[in-house]
C-alpha cells in the first residue's frame, strides 16, 4: 500500500516544530490512510512522538498545517483533535486511580449532566465494550489493573469519543510478551473496523510484524518510507540509525567466565506487596560474585518487590537475605549501601533522582554514605560540611564516564531526556564502586545506543567479579546477558533456567504459571 | 433524674456539639476531595461565628445570621482559592494565613464594636418533628433539635451522593486523585477546585454562625477552642466520607457533652480543679483516635500539591 493511492484521513504539510537548541521536527510531511496501520519508526530523540503530539495537539508547529479528511483544520488542544476524530495513548497513563474503569472511561464525555448511577454505568460501558471486542472489567478500580490493561482503558477512551485515527506512543514498552500479543489483536481488529492506527516504535521485530506501512524518522526528518513487504530488519535499522551506526546494532557479549563465590543469598523470602497481599512467596536466588542472574516473568510477577526487599526499601514478612555470608534482612537500607549494594530502580524518574536538585547533587546522594570524614565529631551528628568543588569534581567524572548529556552541572535532573536520567542513574550507582548490581529494568524506554551502552557496562561490572541482579522484562535482555535465569510467576519461583540450554517455549510456559520445575531440578542448577 | 432523662440529655448536647464540627468536617471533605486543604477553616468558623451572631442580633433573625456566616465562608475560601488554586501558592501557608486573619479579623470587629460588653442572643428553640420525637430517649436526644441539626443530617446524604453520585462529584474526584487526567479529559481542573473550595469554605462559615447562634450565644475572642483544627483531623478519621466524618464528629460531640455533663458532680465534691482536664478529654479520645484509625487513611493523590500544566 503506498499513500497515494489510498482514502487520506490525516495529511500533516511541512510541519516544522523547534525547542530551544533542536529541530524537532524539520519540514514533515505524513498522510495516514484510513483503515491502516502505519508505523512511525526512529530512535529515541528522533521527533516522531513530537510530530504526533502536534496532531494530538499537544503542540502548535512553528510552520506547516494539518488537514483532516481535506479540510484544514487548527489543533491547539487535545479537545479539538478528539472533535476531530484524533485520539492518542501516551506511555505514560493518564487515569484517576481511584475511579472505576467505566468512570475513567465516561470522565469528560459523560452523556448525564447530574445524577448518575455508578452500577447503571458499569453495564452501559460492559456494552460498550462487547461492541468493540475490547474488554476490562468495568467495575475494577483503575489502580487494580496490570499495565495492558490500563493501555487498553486507554483505548477505549479514545474509542467512546468515536475517533478515526489512534495514536499510539511506544505502546509495548510498558508490556510484557504475552501483552504485546494481546495488543496486536486489538491493533488488527480496530483495523477493520475501519480506525486509522499509528504505531510509535523504536523496535524493528515489533514495526514489522504489526504495521502496514512504515515511516522512518532522522533527526527530525523523515527519512524512508516503505510497505511492509519491501521492509527487513537491516534496512530498517541502517535508515533509522544512519549507516554509520550501523555496526552498533545487535551487539553481542561475552559472557564473563569465572564466577567467584556466594555473594548474595535469599533464602526463602516472603514480602508484601502495596495492597497488604503476598507479592513475593517464597523466593529463593543466589548471586556469585561476577555472574550475572537474570529475573524473568511478566511485568508484575513481583520483580519489584523482590528488588525493594533487597535493597532495604520494603520490610520482609519472611526469610533471609544474606550478603557475604552475612544476615543483612533487618538493615536499613544506607548501610547496604556501605556494604557495597547498588540499585537502579525501576521508576527511575519516581525513585531514582531528586528532579528539581542539580545534577551534581544527585550524582552524590549516596556517595556520601561511602564517605570518610576526618571530623568524627560532625559526621556523628550527620552535618559533616560536604565539598562543593569535591562534588562538582566526581560528578564531572561520572557524566564524562558515562556520557550524560548535559548544558551544565548545575542544571537540575528533571531537565534531561528520559536516557540522560537512566545514564545518570547507571554511572551513579556503579561509579562508587559496588559489590552487587540490582539492575530493575535498566534499558526500558532507551533507544538502541543508550541500550547497548547500559548492557556493556552491566558485562564490563561482572568480569571486575560484581554480581548483578538483572531483572527485567524484556526476556531477550535477559537470556542474552544473565548466567542463569530465575522465572518467576505470581511472586514464585518457576523455574531456574541456563540461557541456551531451555527453549523459550518452557520459559513462556513458565511465565504464565502453566510449567514449574522440580526442587531437585532447581537445587541443581544453583549447584553448578 | 432519672438515669433514662440523663442519657438523653447527654446525647441531646452531644448531638448539638456535633453540629458544627460535622457541617465544617464535611465542608473540608468536599474541598479536600478537590485536592485542595483548607487549614483556615478554624478562622473561617471564627469569623463566621462573629459576623453570624452579630447580624442575628442586629436583624433579629437568626437565619440572616447563618446567611452572613455562610457569605463570609465564601468570601474567605475565595481568598484561599485565589491563591493556592490560581497562584498555585503553598496550601499549607496559605490556610495558616487564613486562620490567623479570620482570628485576628474576628476578635478585632468584636472588641470594637463590643467592647467589654457582654452580649447574649436569646437561645433559638429546638424543633419537634412529630411522631418520631416521642420515641423514648432517640427521639428528644435526635429529634428535638435545632434547624441546622437537621441539616447537617441532610448533609451528610447530600454530600455523599453529590460526591459519589454526581458528573460534578466525578469531576472533583478525578481532579483531586489525578489533575493531569483530568485536564486531559477536557475538565477545567481550576473551576472544579473553585466550588469545591467554596462550598467547603461557606460550610465552615456556617458551622462558625451556628456554633455562636446555636450554641453558645455569646461571642468572645477564640470562641471556636480550636474545633476548625479537629474538623480537619476528623476528615483524615473518616477517610475523607461524609459519613466516617460525621461519625467521628460524634465522637468528639458525646465525649464532649459528657465532660460538661458531669462537670457538675465534680464542682459538688469539690474538685472544680479536675473540670478542666475533664474538658480536654474530648481532644485526648479524638486525638487517640485518630492516631489509630489515621494509620492507613490514603488520601486523594494529588492533596495539597498545586496542578502545574506543563
Amino acid at each position: 500500500m503506498s499513500s497515494s493511492s489510498c482514502d487520506v484521513v490525516v495529511e500533516m504539510r511541512n510541519i516544522v516544530k523547534k525547542f530551544p537548541g533542536v529541530v524537532a521536527n524539520d519540514n514533515v510531511s505524513l498522510k495516514i490512510c484510513r483503515g491502516e496501520v502505519l508505523a512511525i519508526l526512529g530512535e529515541n530523540g528522533a521527533g516522531k512522538t513530537t510530530l504526533m503530539n502536534i496532531l494530538y495537539g499537544l503542540y502548535l508547529p512553528d510552520e506547516g498545517s494539518i488537514y483532516i479528511n481535506g479540510k484544514r483544520v487548527i489543533h491547539a488542544s487535545p479537545k479539538d483533535a478528539i472533535k476531530n476524530g484524533v485520539g492518542m495513548v501516551h506511555q505514560h497513563f493518564t487515569l484517576v486511580d481511584d475511579l472505576t474503569v467505566a468512570e475513567n472511561i465516561v470522565l469528560g464525555a459523560e452523556d448525564f449532566k447530574v445524577y448518575y448511577n455508578p452500577g447503571k454505568l458499569i453495564e452501559k460501558i460492559r456494552e460498550f465494550m462487547k461492541d468493540i471486542g475490547l474488554y476490562v472489567e468495568p467495575s475494577k478500580k483503575a489502580y487494580e489493573l496490570s499495565a495492558g490493561e490500563k493501555q487498553k482503558v486507554e483505548i477505549l477512551k479514545a474509542l467512546y469519543r468515536r475517533i478515526s485515527v489512534l495514536i499510539l506512543d511506544e505502546p509495548t514498552s510498558v508490556l510484557s510478551p504475552i501483552e504485546v500479543n494481546e495488543l496486536f489483536k486489538t491493533i488488527r481488529r480496530l483495523k477493520e473496523k475501519g480506525i486509522s492506527i499509528v504505531f510509535i516504535s523504536h523496535k524493528l521485530d515489533e514495526v514489522l510484524e504489526i504495521a502496514d506501512r512504515i515511516v522512518v524518522m532522522r533527526a527530525g526528518k523523515i527519512v524512508g518510507e516503505l510497505a511492509r513487504k519491501d521492509a527487513n530488519v537491516r534496512l530498517l535499522a541502517s535508515m533509522m540509525i544512519g549507516a554509520s551506526g550501523l555496526s552498533s546494532i545487535e551487539e553481542k557479549f561475552e559472557k564473563n567466565t569465572s564466577t567467584g563465590r556466594k555473594l548474595l543469598e535469599v533464602i526463602d523470602l516472603w514480602v508484601k506487596g502495596d495492597r497488604g497481599e503476598d507479592a513475593v512467596k517464597g523466593v529463593r536466588l543466589s548471586v556469585r560474585e561476577g555472574e550475572i542472574v537474570g529475573v524473568a516473568g511478566v511485568a508484575g510477577s513481583g520483580q519489584k518487590e523482590l528488588a525493594e526487599a533487597i535493597y532495604g526499601l520494603r520490610p520482609v514478612k519472611r526469610g533471609r537475605i544474606m550478603f557475604n555470608e552475612v544476615e543483612i534482612t533487618g538493615l536499613p537500607t544506607v548501610e547496604r549501601i556501605k556494604l557495597g549494594i547498588s540499585y537502579i530502580p525501576e521508576e527511575r524518574v519516581r525513585y531514582g533522582v531528586s528532579l528539581e536538585l542539580p545534577i551534581y547533587e544527585n550524582i552524590y546522594l549516596e556517595k556520601i554514605h561511602s564517605e570518610k570524614s576526618k571530623r568524627g565529631l560532625l559526621e556523628a551528628l550527620g552535618v559533616s560540611p560536604l565539598k562543593k568543588r569535591v562534588m562538582l569534581e566526581y560528578a564531572q567524572h561520572v557524566v564524562n564516564k558515562f556520557g550524560v548529556k548535559t548544558p551544565s552541572l548545575t542544571t537540575v535532573a528533571g531537565k534531561l531526556s528520559g536516557g540522560n536520567i537512566q545514564r545518570l542513574i547507571v554511572g551513579r550507582e556503579l561509579e562508587r564502586g559496588p559489590k552487587l548490581v540490582i539492575a530493575s529494568e535498566p534499558t526500558a524506554g532507551l533507544d538502541i545506543a543508550a541500550t547497548n551502552f547500559v548492557r556493556r557496562t552491566l558485562v564490563d561490572m561482572s568480569r571486575r567479579g560484581v554480581g548483578v541482579l538483572l531483572i527485567s522484562s524484556d526476556l531477550q535482555e535477559v537470556l542474552s546477558l544473565s548466567h542463569k535465569v530465575v522465572v518467576l510467576c505470581n511472586g514464585e519461583v518457576m523455574g531456574v533456567v541456563i540461557p541456551g540450554e531451555a527453549s523459550i517455549e518452557d520459559i513462556g510456559l513458565m511465565m504464565t504459571c502453566s510449567k514449574k520445575m522440580s526442587i531437585e531440578e532447581v537445587e541443581k542448577i544453583w549447584a553448578m | 433524674m432519672s438515669l433514662e432523662k440523663v442519657i438523653t440529655s447527654v446525647i441531646s448536647l452531644g448531638i448539638t456539639l456535633t453540629t458544627p464540627l460535622a457541617i465544617a468536617g464535611i465542608g473540608e471533605v468536599i474541598s479536600e476531595r478537590s485536592g485542595v486543604i483548607n487549614l483556615g477553616i478554624d478562622g473561617i468558623m471564627l469569623l463566621g461565628a462573629f459576623l453570624g451572631f452579630h447580624a442575628s442580633l442586629v436583624t433579629g433573625n437568626i437565619y440572616i445570621g447563618y446567611l452572613a456566616g455562610l457569605a463570609v465562608g465564601l468570601l474567605m475560601g475565595l481568598i484561599l482559592a485565589v491563591f493556592s488554586v490560581s497562584l498555585k501558592l503553598n496550601q499549607a501557608i496559605t490556610g495558616m494565613g487564613l486562620y490567623f486573619l479570620g482570628f485576628g479579623l474576628s476578635d478585632f470587629f468584636y472588641r470594637t464594636i463590643y467592647g467589654e460588653r457582654e452580649v447574649y442572643l436569646s437561645a433559638p428553640s429546638p424543633i419537634s418533628i412529630p411522631i418520631i420525637s416521642n420515641i423514648p430517649v432517640v427521639g428528644p436526644s435526635l429529634f428535638q433539635q435545632l434547624d441546622l441539626v437537621y441539616f447537617s443530617y441532610i448533609l451528610v446524604i447530600v454530600a455523599w451522593l453529590l460526591i459519589e453520585r454526581t458528573r460534578i462529584g466525578l469531576w472533583i474526584r478525578s481532579v483531586g486523585e489525578n489533575p493531569k487526567a483530568a485536564d486531559a479529559m477536557g475538565i477545567n481542573v481550576s473551576l472544579i477546585q473553585y466550588i469545591a473550595v467554596l462550598t467547603g469554605s461557606s460550610l465552615a462559615g456556617l458551622a462558625g454562625a451556628f456554633l455562636s447562634i446555636g450554641i453558645t450565644q455569646v461571642f468572645y475572642e477564640n470562641l471556636t477552642y480550636g474545633i476548625g483544627f479537629i474538623a480537619i483531623g476528623l476528615v483524615y478519621f473518616g477517610k475523607w466520607s461524609p459519613l466516617r466524618t460525621y461519625l467521628g464528629a460524634l465522637i468528639f460531640g458525646l465525649s464532649w457533652s459528657t465532660a460538661i455533663s458531669t462537670q457538675s458532680y465534680f464542682n459538688a465534691i469539690g474538685r472544680a480543679d479536675l473540670v478542666y482536664f475533664l474538658l480536654a478529654i474530648p481532644y485526648i479520645i479524638i486525638t487517640i483516635a485518630l492516631v489509630i484509625v489515621s494509620r492507613q487513611a490514603r488520601g486523594p493523590k494529588w492533596l495539597g500539591k498545586p496542578y502545574l500544566r506543563e
